[in-house]
């Protein structure tokens, strides 16, 4: 199963004990996000809303690609792909 | 005056400069991309900085010394005692002073050439589009969700560019929004997070000098703006990672659905940006909008200890007995509430209400830690000072908790009443 590269903002740190990087396999991203979130599942509200959905603060890039400009999460990765999130921040 | 083709206005005539200006803006006018015309259509340019704080203060200093002939400065804030770490407009000797009045003494220090335009207060609904339509760009350097969505709007209905900052941590965000009708702040983040869910600086601290590097590039792409030149960060993210110094870029598209840009907008007017956010100021005193209530810290140790000598209000013991388990207290008909300190570790370590019961989870944690926080029992929130707290006692009260307070004035309130109860050096 591909194995796919996490990137996580400096905002979800303490959620994940300092890791910024990690990796979670799967076929598609439904199942790598799903991998996430079972292995990290201090992550999921911070991403997800109770119904599954990005939430609406959050950004998640596959290898560049805005996951909201994809058709759904169910095409294929590949190993070696990788995953950004980046969320809004407010600070000045 | 010619649109540029980033929609800026082009300086007009009257704006040659003296010989003074010629001096001082020497290493500008031998680069080809500035020249003299272009230092001239800056000395024309009107800049409005949103915020002189740690992003607004390199960006107004390098703006200032760049020539941008007239700079508006909106900002309600006195400074204090911990801007100074990053906010360099402002001294020590400047403390407690509006921040408008050192940035312009700064500012006209730097270059008495540039005309300074304070605005001590806060840029809202009722003022941003008669203010912002004074200027040819704005610079966004607030420090929170409803004054980045109402500068976003205001700029999109205005027709000006948006040169966007952001900071939290080691962590930087810098695009620019808004031109040739490109990507704006709702393209990219429809909704602010919940409130509660993402700290500010203050709660979750900034590394100083990280403003200093996305603030001044907030000031080159204004520049570049005014003077049509090179590339703006437009249509992309800039993501700086300062522990490991590394810039990410992403995609920006415009979203035709955008409610402000798109192709059937709904946002017209400036709306109301605390309700949008859900950061909507209290509405009745000890009161919320989101039906948060204060609570008194004398009552706080009542209900926490079952000494209800304190004279309680009628109404609110009503409510809570409404909600609260009576096992707890038989005799009085109420529960010990769940007491949550969202503070972090080491404000913990310092002092904390665990003699009343007190439970941490920092607010970072708050999300995803939400099996520690009991449901069917009150819940009493508290931090330092009250903010923090309230913050995420709306995000508890939005996850349905249906009884949630928090204690006015935080534990620094505790600390002023009562201090017998707080676990000093424990």
């Amino acid at each position: 199963m591909p194995s796919v590269t996490i990137a996580l903002p400096a905002l979800l740190e303490p959620v994940t004990g300092g890791v910024r990087e990690l990796s979670a396999s799967g076929e598609t991203l439904r199942d790598v996000f799903g991998n996430l979130v079972r292995r990290e599942p201090r992550l999921k509200p911070h991403l997800f809303d109770e119904s599954g959905r990005l939430r609406e603060h959050v950004l998640c890039f596959h290898n560049g690609v805005n996951t909201r400009w994809l058709d759904g999460w169910d095409g294929p990765v590949a190993e070696g792909d990788t995953v950004l999130f980046m969320q809004a921040v407010s600070g000045g | 005056m010619s649109p540029t083709k980033t929609g800026v206005p082009r300086a007009g005539p009257g704006a040659a400069l003296d010989r003074a200006e010629t001096a001082r803006y020497a290493r500008h006018l031998v680069l080809p991309e500035v020249g003299r015309e272009g230092q001239e259509r800056l000395k024309a340019a009107r800049v409005l900085l949103v915020g002189a704080g740690g992003l607004g203060s390199p960006a107004a200093l390098y703006l200032a010394a760049a020539g941008v002939g007239t700079l508006g400065v909106v900002d309600p804030d006195v400074v204090d005692v911990t801007n100074l770490q990053r906010q360099i407009l402002h001294g020590t000797s400047d403390l407690g002073g509006l921040k408008v009045a050192s940035a312009k003494e700064t500012l006209h220090d730097v270059n008495p050439h540039v005309h300074v335009e304070p605005y001590p207060e806060k840029l809202t609904s009722d003022n941003a589009m008669e203010i912002v339509a004074e200027y040819d760009v704005v610079v966004d350097g607030s420090d929170n969700f409803p004054t980045r969505y109402l500068v976003n709007d205001a700029c999109v209905l205005s027709g000006r560019p948006n040169v966007y900052g952001s900071v939290y941590r080691w962590e930087g965000q810098l695009a620019v929004f808004g031109v040739e009708g490109g990507p704006c702040y709702r393209c990219l983040f429809r909704e602010p997070p919940p409130p509660g869910m993402v700290p500010n600086c203050a709660e979750a601290g900034v590394f100083g000098a990280l403003p200093g590097v996305i603030g001044a590039a907030q000031a080159m792409e204004t520049i570049k703006l005014l003077l049509d030149v090179g590339q703006p960060v437009a249509g992309r993210l800039q993501i700086f990672d300062a522990l490991a110094y590394r810039w990410r870029e992403i995609e920006v598209r415009r979203d035709p659905g955008c409610p402000v840009c798109g192709d059937r907008p709904t946002v017209t007017a400036p709306v109301d940006y605390d309700l949008f956010c859900g950061t909507a100021p209290t509405a009745t005193p000890g009161r919320d909008e989101n039906g948060v209530a204060q609570l008194d810290p004398g009552d706080l140790i009542a209900v926490m200890t079952g000494n209800t000598s304190r004279t309680w209000d009628p109404a609110d013991l009503l409510r809570l007995n409404l909600a609260w388990d009576p096992t707890d207290y038989p005799d009085l008909g109420f529960a010990r509430p769940f007491l949550l300190d969202v503070r972090e570790p080491i404000e913990w370590d310092a002092m904390n209400l665990a003699r009343l019961g007190a439970v941490l989870v920092p607010m970072g944690q708050v999300p995803e830690r939400l099996d520690k926080i009991p449901r069917g029992r009150p819940v009493v929130v508290y931090c330092h000072s009250g903010v923090r707290s309230l913050e995420v006692a709306n995000f508890l009260a939005a996850q349905g908790y249906d009884e949630v307070r928090n204690l006015e004035g935080g534990i620094a309130a505790v600390l002023e009443t009562n201090p017998e109860v707080l676990g000093l050096g424990e």
